[in-house]
């Protein structure tokens, strides 16, 4: 029902609804709809007896919170346990999102605290500046963290990406945030080894996308089987916050940002698609193979992974993305040595050979999906006897990323009708900020402490 | 003693319109009807549909195949602007879930 009052109130009405409810068994193929004709009297008092509570609009503001306890580390706990009663945690602790941890965490920013980001959907919360900071102080954040989430919740709200949908579906999606430029390294974003985390070196990734899902949860509305109905919810305790390993990319390669933005490299950016899934992809041969031979054939494994009969391609057949796949540096060095000599190269070479024959396409129940979609070029698709997994070749995203290691790839699919890409912005005080981490943290970069 | 103020990180909310005042009876009114095409609603809303017409005969009942169908198509302001200018009073909507 939840997840109904969220939609009623991302509409802009408070969280209430003139509704039938019925269990979920009512609706499947060959369900026996009896009950239903037997309230349908329920449903003509919908249009006519049914009366909201609510009769004024305007903003309603939470107040702050107070919490007295003998001792700080009782207050914490007592905070943790009404957080956790009032469904604004996620199970973890989370800091206590006191005024002047959030002040501390607003220095990384020059926008103003109200300044608004947008509305989350389905429940339509307002995401201002001073709420993205109170998430990331709950999640355990940093003020140079900051910049990073804004741009991700302000590409995550853009309307193309359809988050409204997205948040409430039964599909375990979760956002994908790829970040490039210098300020990855800055915050100490992971780009290599075990960047889907966790890692202590590289802490910024489970803030910045344990942030976003609280967002998501505690403004959206998104609580797991009550406002989003994703059957299993998977990486969603972080999300996907991770870097492209940009030092890692042979010469002429692209950035995502530039391949899906536009955006120089060197630039600052995200870029945010919805995942749905990841598969470990071993790449490599047994290691008697010819370099050629084993290349082909790991590109061609890969490829097999891509074109299968997964419904979520429909979604972003036109315009978005049928997923990302990730490829660790030295494979990227080895593929481009032996020809693939640009990203582009790559998504050809997958998309030709993820073709799905139109026998599965039918059999598979696919076809349906395909003409049910929005987008006439995707419906218009159905018919293909070599259907492609996307319109074109160029809505791949190949993401040069993971531990320097050779024998692994990982491919990240999606239900994405758009990928969005935001330029990030830092305030003047950005040096400072970087300092503060290196002395608080020790030092960044690729150091191994260990 | 100590204490903690901290901020709801629910944050702020915005109710911008109130739902519609609700019809004295459904005799001589126009119903529409919108489906997500989706959970059996090919099969409910017809159901629904004949019942309504058994109980307010003077009652005029849009089918939802006048008006666009499914979750993407159904959810856009040019299927409002269709069921304003069909003249409904009313709209029943199937099925979410």
């Amino acid at each position: 029902m939840g997840v109904l009052y969220n939609g009623a109130a991302g509409l802009g009405f408070d969280r209430e609804l003139s509704m039938v409810d019925f269990p979920i068994d009512q609706f499947l193929v060959g369900s026996d709809i009896s009950p239903v004709e037997a309230r349908a009297a329920d449903f003509s008092a919908g249009l006519t007896d049914w009366q909201p509570t609510t009769t004024d609009t305007g903003v309603r503001n939470p107040d702050k919170i107070r919490i007295e306890a003998n001792g700080y580390e009782a207050a914490s706990d007592q905070m943790n346990q009404l957080f956790l009663r009032n469904t604004w945690g996620d199970g973890l602790p989370v800091n206590p999102p006191t005024g002047e941890r959030v002040e501390w965490i607003l220095k990384g920013t020059e926008l103003p605290r109200d300044h608004i980001i947008g509305k989350i959907m389905p429940k339509g919360g307002i995401a201002t500046v001073e709420t993205i900071a109170v998430s990331l102080a709950m999640a355990g954040g940093r003020p140079e963290y900051l910049p990073v989430l804004i741009a991700a919740v302000d590409a995550f709200l853009d309307p193309a990406l359809e988050h409204d949908k997205l948040q409430a579906t039964s599909g375990s999606t979760f956002p994908v945030i790829i970040v490039n430029g210098p300020i990855a390294k800055e915050i100490r974003l992971n780009s290599g080894f075990g960047l889907l985390g966790p890692d202590p070196q590289h802490p910024a990734g489970a803030s910045i996308g344990r942030a976003l899902r609280l967002l998501q949860q505690n403004v959206g509305g998104a609580l797991a089987g009550v406002g989003t109905m994703a059957i299993f919810g998977g990486m969603r305790y972080t999300n996907a916050v991770f870097a492209e390993d940009e030092d890692g990319l042979p010469e002429d390669w692209r950035t995502v940002s530039e391949d899906r933005g536009g955006i120089s490299r060197g630039v600052n950016s995200v870029t945010v698609y919805v995942g749905t899934g990841a598969s470990n992809i071993v790449r490599r041969g047994v290691g008697k193979e010819e370099p050629m031979e084993e290349a082909e054939q790991g590109l061609r494994r890969v490829a097999s992974y891509l074109g299968s009969s997964c419904v979520h391609y429909a979604q972003g057949w036109a315009r978005g993305t049928p997923g990302a796949l990730l490829i660790p540096r030295p494979v990227a060095m080895q593929l481009n040595n032996l020809g693939w000599t640009t990203k582009q190269s790559i998504k050809e070479f997958l998309w030709e050979h993820s073709k799905v024959p139109q026998s599965v396409v039918q059999e598979t129940g696919l076809k349906q999906w395909i003409e049910a979609a929005a987008e006439p070029e995707t419906i218009a698709s159905a018919n293909e006897a070599m259907w492609p997994i996307t319109r074109t070749s160029e809505q791949i995203i190949v993401i040069v990323a993971g531990g320097a290691h050779p024998t692994h790839n990982f491919w990240m699919q999606a239900m994405s009708p758009a990928v969005i890409c935001r330029e990030i912005g830092t305030p003047a005080n950005w040096d400072s900020l970087v300092a503060d981490a290196e002395l608080e943290l020790g030092p960044g970069g690729d150091m191994c402490v260990i | 003693m100590d204490a903690l103020e901290v901020f709801d990180p629910s944050g702020a909310t915005e109710v911008t319109r109130l739902h519609a005042p609700r019809l004295n009876s459904l005799d001589g009114k126009t119903i529409g009807f919108i489906s997500n095409d989706m959970w059996q609603a090919h099969r409910m809303l017809p159901m629904l549909r004949d019942w309504l017409a058994e109980q307010y005969p003077t009652a005029t009942l849009l089918a939802e195949s006048e008006f666009p169908m499914g979750n993407t198509l159904m959810d856009t302001e040019e299927a409002v602007d269709q069921l304003e200018a069909s003249g409904v009073d009313a709209v029943i909507i199937g099925n979410a879930s």
